[in-house]
């Protein structure tokens, strides 16, 4: 996330744009190249040389800002190594010394006072020393002291600059009170990155995917700016998806300003996309539909299958996404959660869970593989299936459902 | 029955529906539905309100909220709390408006005393909110040696949490939302700091139902948020009142050097350079009024132009060399020398525009330098042997700026710095401290015929300078 001063941006009609940079731009792709080579050639340096270096190579740009802001990029993957020395113990022996002496002066006028380099000599003599290396030590624990030894940066000149891009955005976030994100990609992964960044959400269905407003506990109460830096942690996670847009109300200076970006922005997510299943389970039984559907063309073929795209929200800011949706023709959505694994008391949250989504039109299917007393299995309106879980059982159950209506 | 618990800062009531009957108004003032979790939602700070308005109503309740017992607290003051009559006064009118208010008393006058008082007065667990790290291991010694207890600190990597415990705006901010349910008073140093927008939330995310605040500045245009979150203003003492009985005598001795002639043509040829674009500049707005062109707006122009205009840009980078050029003059530095020797045995504190420069002077003369990178154990240690006597001298860029308690320290040189006039009163505050019979100095270094002699004339318009200074000489 580049710092406030590094932003780039304009306001215009109420609207913030972040200016980004296009990454085919020659000059721009010259300068990242230029910075790349030369945190290669500080490796081994200080952060101080190279913060000089940086600044020599910004003198006098009015694009010093970009410089500056595609070097932070570079550093935030810069690895830094601290000095061995245990500089605090040195200073703590050279003041004691230079106050037992007190003045301590550059040049003596009288008797009273203290060679500033005498005092060098006692405590390097003292220490086994050299006093240039007591001198050298005396602050070496200062960050600007710090050893550069490795930059896992891209090394793409455009990649870079698509990175600088990302970070650009998520600073601008970092002044937002409210984010609202609209996709229509599947759900899950985008709210798996919303549970680990700690938001809440408000889930809208729209005609095609969902809106979700995304906040915290105090939003609802006041503008707070207190959420910002997870919207921006968040941001990548939306530009997984491949169709998606986003509106941020942002604060800046009293004033709130709004701040939108969709799929044609061209930022490039450098987060993961979790594995299309959970497991091979899941997997099996999407192969398994897929040849059904192609065995009996007219049998499975009512109804189509899709991975988890649909979004319920349940009580206490918790949502569920089933595993599957099946739809047929006529407009019925079936959804289908499988349960391998589980326990007793996991299945019962689950139960519970599915309870408090009120859903009429959830298959939950348990394999049987723990033993479960017979009693508890029938009292449990569930799918049992034993080893795989076929896709004829389940379509099966699907036109009871949709029979039912 | 309802229940009242403690979400991340802000107070959840929930099966209030099946409690209250429909002809009454539905809720506590200032709670709001959230359809997100299906109960109401305030901010903590309503949770005194929340409470005597669910008690009036005789609406059962399960108090999850408070993450305290109320009687859990035995404090046991080592020594009795000695307080002065306006200190006694402060806190006996604090105790009257409902044990939530603020105290304002000018620097050096002991407002730490007045807050332990409060403390062992009201007998819940507090937090105490400091704005530098500075301040916050000052209270945490005071209130170590005041209390029989083991003291809690959050701030600057250290994670504490006790009972009583000191914590930075800071922390504060960010950790308010886990921490908010645990205390019964608040105290707040420096209460001014509380009305930055994002700084209000610390009031706003915690429940403690009582609150004082404390601060030398108290604005009555800022009242009305520090009335909502803070409590009203409860005693009031203005600084001149106390000067000459509590607060040590001073004087203000003005020093100026010249640059060496190298500097001096270093420094023109980065002021011809800055002059340059300015002619330029007005020139190209001839109907510009001579207010505009003070040089207090001059930055502000400059870094808004340095994005688009290469010569703006330019004067930007001349003017930083001009400060650095300035900050490091050699016979500034010969002068610190002399003052030294002059004060050999007088506890004395430099402070320096940049860590730079301080550092330098650190390394130069062999004293301890302390900026916001110190850490805290050494920062503590530095200061303690300051105290003791055992250092003679410390440097300090900006980080010690405010109240930092300093009892020793007699002399304190001005080698550069920002000329808002806030800074200074609050460096000046510093060496005002209650010492028996100390003839406090302060020395203000300046480069002559350059841009810091102009810093030094806004400097000195402060109440606490006005008509203060005793002697002013030049070398």
């Amino acid at each position: 996330m580049l710092p406030k001063e590094l932003l780039r941006y304009r306001i215009e009609s109420g609207q913030i744009r972040p200016s980004f940079l296009n990454t085919g731009s020659p000059r721009y792709n010259r300068v990242a190249s230029d910075l790349i080579a030369a945190f290669d050639k500080q490796v081994g340096n200080t952060q101080g040389e190279l913060d000089e270096a940086m600044e020599k190579y910004a003198a006098g740009r009015t694009d010093y800002r970009i410089v500056r802001g595609l070097a932070h990029v570079i550093t935030s993957f810069a690895e830094f190594e601290a000095s061995t020395a245990d500089s605090a113990k040195l200073r703590s022996a050279v003041f004691e010394r230079a106050a037992e002496g007190w003045p301590v002066v550059r040049r003596k006028t009288s008797p009273a006072e203290t060679d500033r380099h005498s005092v060098l000599e006692v405590v390097a003599a003292e220490l086994d020393l050299s006093v240039s290396q007591l001198e050298d030590d005396l602050y070496a624990d200062l960050p600007e002291r710090r050893r550069l030894i490795r930059v896992t940066a891209p090394r793409e000149p455009a990649a870079l600059i698509a990175r600088y891009n990302m970070e650009l955005a998520r600073g601008l976030l970092y002044w937002a009170e409210r984010l609202t994100v609209d996709i229509e990609d599947s759900p899950q992964d985008v709210f798996r990155y919303i549970k680990l960044c700690r938001l809440m959400h408000t889930i809208m269905r729209r005609e095609r995917g969902y809106s979700i407003e995304l906040d915290g506990p105090l939003s609802l109460l006041r503008g707070t700016r207190r959420y910002g830096l997870k919207m921006a942690v968040f941001l990548p996670a939306l530009a997984l998806c491949r169709k998606w847009r986003m509106e941020a109300v942002i604060v800046k200076a009293g004033e709130r300003l709004i701040f939108s970006l969709d799929d044609q922005s061209g930022l490039v997510s450098h987060f993961c996309r979790f594995p299309l299943f959970d497991s091979k389970l899941e997997r099996d039984f999407a192969d398994d539909f897929q040849k059904a559907f192609e065995r009996h063309p007219h049998g499975a073929g009512e109804w189509s299958l899709s991975r988890a795209d649909a979004v319920i929200p349940v009580e206490h800011n918790q949502v569920m996404i089933p595993d599957f949706t099946l739809r047929d023709r006529g407009g019925h959505e079936i959804y289908l959660e499988i349960v391998g694994f589980w326990t007793p008391e996991y299945l019962s949250r689950k139960i519970a869970k599915v309870t408090a989504a009120r859903l009429d039109n959830l298959i939950l299917a348990v394999s049987k593989r723990l033993a479960l007393s017979e009693a508890v299995a029938k009292e449990l309106d569930v799918l049992w299936f034993a080893g795989k879980l076929s896709a004829s059982a389940v379509i099966e159950r699907a036109d009871l459902l949709v029979k039912d209506d | 029955m309802a229940t009242l618990s403690f979400d991340q800062g802000t107070l959840l009531l929930d099966g209030l529906d099946q409690a209250v009957r429909q002809d009454v108004p539905m809720t506590p003032p200032g709670f709001i539905r959230d359809e997100r979790v299906g109960a109401w939602r305030s901010e903590a700070y309503r949770y005194r309100d929340a409470v005597l308005w669910l008690r009036r109503r005789k609406i059962p309740f399960a108090d999850r909220a408070r993450h305290y017992d109320p009687q859990g607290l035995r404090l046991q003051p080592r020594t009795g709390i000695q307080l002065y009559d306006y200190q006694e006064q402060a806190v006996a009118a604090w105790r009257r408006m409902d044990q939530r208010g603020i105290v304002v008393l000018p620097t050096g006058a002991g407002k730490t005393v007045v807050a332990l008082e409060a403390i062992r007065a009201t007998s819940r667990p507090t937090l105490i909110v400091a704005p530098t790290l500075d301040l916050m291991n000052q209270w945490h010694k005071q209130l170590t040696s005041a209390f029989d207890i083991e003291v809690g600190l959050i701030g600057q990597g250290v994670c504490d949490l006790r009972e009583v415990t000191v914590i930075t705006y800071h922390s504060a901010y960010r950790r308010m939302g886990e921490i908010g349910g645990r205390f019964g008073l608040l105290v707040l140093d420096e209460v001014h700091h509380l009305i930055a927008p994002e700084w209000t939330e610390i009031g706003r995310l915690a429940i403690a139902p009582f609150r004082l605040g404390l601060t030398a500045t108290y604005d009555p245009r800022q009242s009305e948020v520090l009335n909502e979150l803070v409590g009203p203003l409860a005693y009031w003492k203005p600084v001149r009142e106390l000067s000459g009985t509590r607060l040590a005598p001073y004087e203000v001795i003005r020093l100026s050097v010249d640059l060496s002639p190298e500097e001096r043509r270093e420094y023109e040829r980065e002021e011809a350079i800055y002059q340059e674009y300015w002619l330029e500049y007005w020139r190209g707005r001839p109907d510009a009024q001579l207010s505009e062109k003070k040089p207090e707006g001059r930055l502000e122009i400059l870094l808004r132009e340095q994005t688009r205009d290469a010569g703006a840009r330019r004067a930007v980078e001349a003017w930083y060399q001009m400060r650095r050029i300035i900050a490091g003059a050699e016979a500034k530095l010969d002068l610190l020398e002399e003052l030294f020797r002059r004060h050999a045995s007088d506890r004395t504190v430099v402070f320096t525009a940049t860590n730079e420069t301080a550092y330098r002077i650190s390394q130069l003369f062999l004293i301890p330098a302390i900026t916001h990178r110190t850490n805290a154990s050494e920062r503590k240690t530095i200061l303690r042997r300051f105290e003791s006597g055992q250092y003679k001298a410390v440097v300090t860029s900006k980080v010690l700026n405010e109240g930092v308690d300093m009892p020793e320290a007699a002399v304190a040189i001005i080698l550069g710095g920002s000329g808002s006039a806030r800074e200074h009163t609050q460096r000046l505050g510093r060496i005002l401290r209650q010492r028996a019979n100390k003839q406090a100095v302060l020395y203000e270094i300046t480069a002559r015929g350059t841009m810091e002699t102009a810093i030094s004339r806004r400097r000195r318009q402060t109440e606490a300078y006005a008509g203060r200074a005793r002697r002013v000489s030049q070398f």
